[in-house]
């Protein structure tokens, strides 16, 4: 009886050391606070053609192109006159940003190139996205 | 071991768990919000006109590639399939080394030519220039 009862205050009284697991917590944590990046999707997911020298580029701004040549910027459809102010002001949110045109293998290559020229006017790096 | 804490005092033991919850809370949520972007893509971007100085600037061959509004192809005037675009070319880039292409894409046709000719052009290190054909 007694021997039982020491023993469980004994466990009681045992304090784990969890400073390790607060450094392993804390690097994660500083990991993802680094490497989030908050971009606006655009909301469909084209097909994007295949290409052999592509290169990764983190892009800031995504602008994708649908098969039928709808543009979408964060979610909405826009038009192609509408276009440049929506990405003026994504801009000067983030000035830094590399851009992203994901057009459909499908879509026209009128519309692709007229966005590219823009975000290129605007002073944006920009690529085509392939796969 | 937490009685002779207390007695000593000068090792008070600051009660971490609320910091801890935090930190937990929000590695949660930037495990949650992480999106892993491999975003790759080809440069289209075309070179700035030559400055009006150079007008006349010396004429070097050029290879005309044109796909029209309906997706075919033709390298300088003659019709070819697609996939083989490439393979046209060169047999007239040994006739003329070191020749510029021009990439004449009709604004209907598809995405998928311009990408991929102009990928074409840049795996074999040639120089294009991709020109947008209107109506």
């Amino acid at each position: 009886m007694a021997r039982r009862s020491r023993v469980a205050v004994e466990a009681e009284d045992t304090e784990l050391n969890m400073t390790p697991m607060l450094d392993v917590v804390f690097i994660l944590l500083i990991f993802f606070i680094v490497t989030s990046v908050f971009v606006k999707a655009p909301g469909i997911e084209p097909n994007k053609p295949e290409a052999v020298t592509d290169v990764d580029l983190p892009p800031g701004i995504i602008v994708a192109i649908s098969r039928d040549n709808e543009i979408w910027i964060d979610k909405m459809p826009y038009d192609i006159n509408e276009v440049r102010s929506v990405i003026m002001a994504l801009r000067d949110e983030n000035p830094k940003a590399g851009g992203m045109i994901q057009g459909d293998a499908e879509a026209q290559a009128g519309i692709v190139m007229q966005v590219q020229e823009l975000m290129s006017d605007l002073g944006i790096d920009t690529r085509v996205a392939t796969e | 071991m937490k009685r002779r804490v207390r007695h000593g005092g000068d090792d008070a033991d600051v009660d971490m768990t609320p910091m801890l919850d935090i930190v937990f809370i929000m590695l949660i949520f930037f495990i949650v919000t992480a999106t892993f972007l491999d975003e790759t893509g080809i440069d289209l971007t075309q070179p700035p006109p030559p400055p009006d100085s150079d007008l006349n600037p010396p004429t070097k061959s050029a290879i005309t590639v044109y796909v029209d509004g309906k997706n075919r192809c033709s390298v300088d005037g003659r019709g070819a399939e697609c996939d083989r675009v490439a393979l046209a070319v060169e047999g007239i880039m040994a006739d003329k080394p070191g020749a510029n292409i021009i990439l004449r894409i009709h604004e209907e046709a598809d995405n998928l030519h311009l990408v991929g000719l102009k990928d074409k052009f840049d795996d074999r290190e040639w120089t294009s220039k991709i020109e947008i054909i209107k109506g």
